[in-house]
């Protein structure tokens, strides 16, 4: 009685959180597109309140935050996705190898290599990367790869080391199965399930890293539209035109939630299913 | 195996606390090696991005050799870390300031913040698992599950920054900006923004300590307690609080890492005066001995937080980790 209930919270989580996402994703895709509003040039009267026109008022550029929001959306958004994907299929591969690996000199050096990334505030060290690469949109991807794999190499070497020692591979191990083969069809799909789950809940975190690095000026520069930066640059004006950084804030805040809830609902949806 | 007198093994096996304290120390060293590492093994170099492409090529010896980028790699790192245990940490580039005195000068405003919303975040957690440990399947539970999604999906340097706007600007109850290091005129600074690190941190410190009450709850001292008849703040604090608690602060010295984190975005948002500041400072423009210094203090006050975090652990609850 007790996990059904559950599994039907967990549903209407991962629900709200969907359509949440599909809204957000839908008005990205489609705000600019639609909008006779040029996200990076003003033509607008600048600083105007919200109104009918311009659902967020427009920034002291003259331009309209609506659009450019949302444009800022697709781009934080595109470059949490590919930060994760990347991060995800190194660290998993190298968490495999880790886990596999038991007590040899290669895992040992990764191992120390692994926890010592890991032993940083995440933002700092990616702060520390942007530093050499340079605030910008590559600077913004190498800092979250380069910091995050480790986070899933973690993940992975723990479900590894257990699942490596499970009965039903031990069996494929007597079966006569070759190495190869016992990792990538017994170990493997074990593994991944639970790196996906953690993906998804590292999205979240990704998305807010970027704005934060944009935010502290280390990350996507303006005038390219992106969430951080925007509120950054409305900073100043927050008591004459608090819209040009709050909605921009609330945008950022709902594609968290939305994100967050999916992660939530999945990771207790597998977990008690 | 034959009989030996007590030596530095029995030493090493028996006091746990020095196991601890020789880790920390192990690990700082691996902290050090990750700081170092940054400026030499991520993509691009520092000297062009300092000099440009024009640069002739003594200047660029020249910034090489006033980077510590010049020679062999292992040249450099045990130059880097010699200097570093004798406290020198470079130069600052824009300032010619030592980066120890940087570091020096600001670090009390990151401290002060860091112990600050540790003690609040402690304060509020400890009630509120209690209560959500008591009473689990109520509205109250339910309220706290969807304030925390809320709370832990809402970019901390936006929340913030409303902080900012609600408190300081319209209602004036705290500064818009700065830092003094006097102690009671400190909290005036710290208390906004403490608090708003705590709106991410206590959701996640009262689920965790929440989870320890219910497993002490199933303990048969609890039982031994209440047929006993012990008074109420008695079996509150030692038999409740004291033996779940070990799990709450070693999470949150092991977040450490993470509220320090969090303690750089907002000492931006509030203009604190702070280390985080320096390193943003210094990263925007190009300043990498700064940067490197404070990453090295940053890694290296991580280690020490979580060491003491350990410490303060076996003392509270003799049970964690015995003999492992």
């Amino acid at each position: 009685m007790r996990w059904a209930s559950r599994l039907k919270d967990a549903d209407r989580m991962f629900l709200i959180g969907a359509l949440l996402l599909a809204l957000i994703v839908l008005a990205s895709a489609l705000a600019p597109i639609l909008s006779s509003f040029d996200p990076v040039r003003g033509t607008s009267p600048p600083m105007r309140a919200p109104s009918a026109g311009h659902l967020f008022g427009t920034d002291n550029l003259g331009r309209d935050v609506f659009v450019r929001a949302f444009a800022a959306t697709r781009l934080d958004m595109m470059l949490a996705v590919v930060a994760v994907g990347v991060s995800l299929i190194v660290g998993t591969l190298v968490g495999a190898v880790m886990g596999m690996g038991g007590r040899s000199k290669v895992s040992g050096f990764l191992n120390l290599v692994v926890d010592s990334i890991n032993a940083f505030p995440f933002i700092v060290l990616a702060l520390g990367v942007v530093a050499v690469v340079g605030p910008s949109v590559p600077g913004v991807l190498s800092a979250i790869i380069l910091t995050g794999w480790a986070r899933y190499a973690r993940v992975a070497r723990a479900r590894t080391a257990v699942i490596a020692d499970a009965d039903f591979v031990n069996a494929a191990r007597l079966l006569g199965y070759g190495r190869s083969r016992v990792m990538i069809r017994h170990v493997f799909p074990n593994v991944y399930s639970e790196s996906f789950a953690f993906a998804l809940s590292e999205l979240v975190i990704v998305i807010l890293a970027i704005a934060s690095l944009s935010f502290l000026g280390a990350g996507v520069r303006p005038p390219t539209p992106e969430l951080g930066a925007m509120i950054s640059e409305g900073r100043i004006m927050l008591t004459r035109a608090w819209w040009i950084s709050v909605f921009p804030g609330a945008v950022l805040a709902l594609a968290a939630l939305s994100i967050q809830l999916i992660a939530d609902g999945y990771e207790r949806m597998t977990r008690y299913a | 195996m034959p009989r030996r007198r007590a030596g530095f093994t029995d030493v090493w096996r028996r006091h746990r606390a020095v196991q601890i304290v020789a880790r920390g120390v192990a690990v700082s060293f691996i902290v050090a090696t990750v700081a170092f590492s940054v400026l030499r093994f991520a993509p691009g170099d520092p000297v062009l991005a300092i000099l440009g492409d024009q640069a002739t090529p003594s200047a660029v010896t020249a910034m090489r050799a006033k980077l510590g980028l010049d020679g062999n790699i292992f040249v450099q790192y045990l130059r880097f870390l010699g200097h570093a245990v004798r406290g020198d940490l470079g130069t600052s580039i824009t300032s010619g300031v030592p980066v120890a005195r940087i570091i020096g000068d600001s670090i009390a405003p990151t401290l002060s913040l860091v112990a600050m919303t540790a003690i609040l975040a402690l304060i509020f957690s400890v009630p509120l698992g209690l209560r959500l440990a008591l009473a689990p399947e109520g509205l109250f539970s339910k309220v706290f599950r969807v304030a925390a999604s809320l709370s832990l999906a809402m970019p901390g340097f936006f929340l913030g920054l409303l902080a900012l706007l609600l408190f300081a600007i319209r209602w004036g109850v705290a500064p818009v900006a700065g830092f003094t290091s006097t102690f009671p005129g400190a909290l005036t600074y710290l208390w906004l923004p403490a608090l708003v690190i705590c709106a991410q941190l206590v959701p996640i410190l009262a689920r965790v300590f929440r989870a320890s009450v219910l497993r002490t709850l199933d303990e048969e001292f609890i039982e031994a307690a209440i047929v006993r008849g012990v008074s109420r703040p008695r079996f509150y604090w030692h038999y409740l609080i004291r033996p779940s608690i070990a799990p709450t602060i070693a999470l949150l010295g092991y977040i450490t890492g993470q509220l320090l984190g969090a303690s750089v975005m907002i000492e931006m948002v509030f203009s604190m005066p702070g280390i985080g500041t320096r390193l943003v400072r210094a990263v925007t423009t190009r300043d990498y001995p700064t940067v490197q210094g404070i990453l090295l203090v940053f890694g290296v006050l991580v280690v020490l937080i979580t060491t003491l975090s350990e410490l303060v652990i076996k003392r509270l609850d003799p049970r964690a980790g015995g003999d492992r």
